[in-house]
């Protein structure tokens, strides 16, 4: 029986098994500040083998805390993914979630006008008219990092213990292929 | 009497009753994680698109298509990601 640590390293050997692994590690990063959201998957419409991972409900309500001064938070993440045969990256014959594409990093491999990952900022913000429309780079950016940057700068309340993070977190560093 | 197998202890870890409660919660929490048919896919985004944009997911595609979309709303780009419209349109 493989420790948990080892599991990890072991490919899926379905596509469902792997959808499973994604969402059980995505699932407790979003349970760091909701017991009730959860992750869902569908298939995009039109792009054959490309899916989606989104939060139901859409937006997760986040409490902050600021001082004494409370507030909320209003989160919305989806990823695109796509299972990826392990002939062609690692073993044989198992597979494994491949992440196209993040929301929250805005990466368009499919041929956007900018082909890097890159961030929005203060979008429809009349004070800052056209500063939205700047794709700055940001390199790759982990969901669990933008949780952690929720907690860390804008004071974004945890529900739960954090241990989940911190595991989808570490996982994401070690399997990541881009 | 001979010594229970170590499959054997592990198989009646559990009374009956309650590797079928545990059974049934296994299937309940799969059928929970199961992804959306294309169908489903598809009402989803409509239900959003007329939702948060007050209009059809036809009408999405089109003005993704014709790059007419608000280009300053975090809606547009998650349902852009979500629907396969025209990447350009972010």
């Amino acid at each position: 029986m493989p420790t948990p640590e080892l599991a990890d390293e072991i490919e899926a050997r379905s596509d469902a098994a792997a959808r499973n692994r994604y969402l059980k590690f995505l699932q407790p990063s979003l349970c760091v500040f909701s017991k009730t959201d959860m992750w869902r998957t569908m298939p995009v419409p039109g792009l054959d083998g490309v899916h989606a991972a989104f939060t139901e409900p859409e937006v997760t309500v986040l409490t902050t805390l600021v001082g004494r001064k409370k507030g909320h938070l209003y989160l919305r993440a989806s990823q695109r993914f796509s299972y990826v045969d392990g002939n062609m990256r690692t073993r044989s014959g198992r597979t494994q979630i491949g992440t196209a594409r993040w929301l929250n990093g805005e990466w368009q491999p499919e041929g956007g006008t900018r082909p890097g990952p890159h961030a929005h900022v203060k979008r429809g913000c009349p004070e800052h008219r056209g500063l939205g429309k700047l794709h700055i780079p940001t390199g790759r950016v982990a969901y669990e990092q933008v949780l952690y940057f929720l907690m860390t700068d804008l004071g974004a309340v945890a529900v739960a213990e954090t241990k989940g993070l911190d595991d989808s977190l570490r996982r994401f560093r070690k399997f990541k292929t881009w | 009497m001979s010594a229970k197998s170590p499959q054997d202890v592990r198989r009646n870890r559990f009374p009956s009753h309650t590797r079928s409660m545990l059974g049934n919660m296994k299937n309940a929490a799969e059928e929970l994680n199961q992804e959306l048919s294309t169908e489903e896919a598809q009402a989803f985004l409509e239900d959003q698109t007329r939702r948060y944009l007050d209009m059809s997911l036809a009408e999405f595609y089109e003005r993704a298509e014709t790059g007419t979309l608000p280009d300053d709303d975090a809606v547009v780009t998650h349902l852009v990601l979500l629907s396969g419209a025209h990447p350009g349109a972010c």
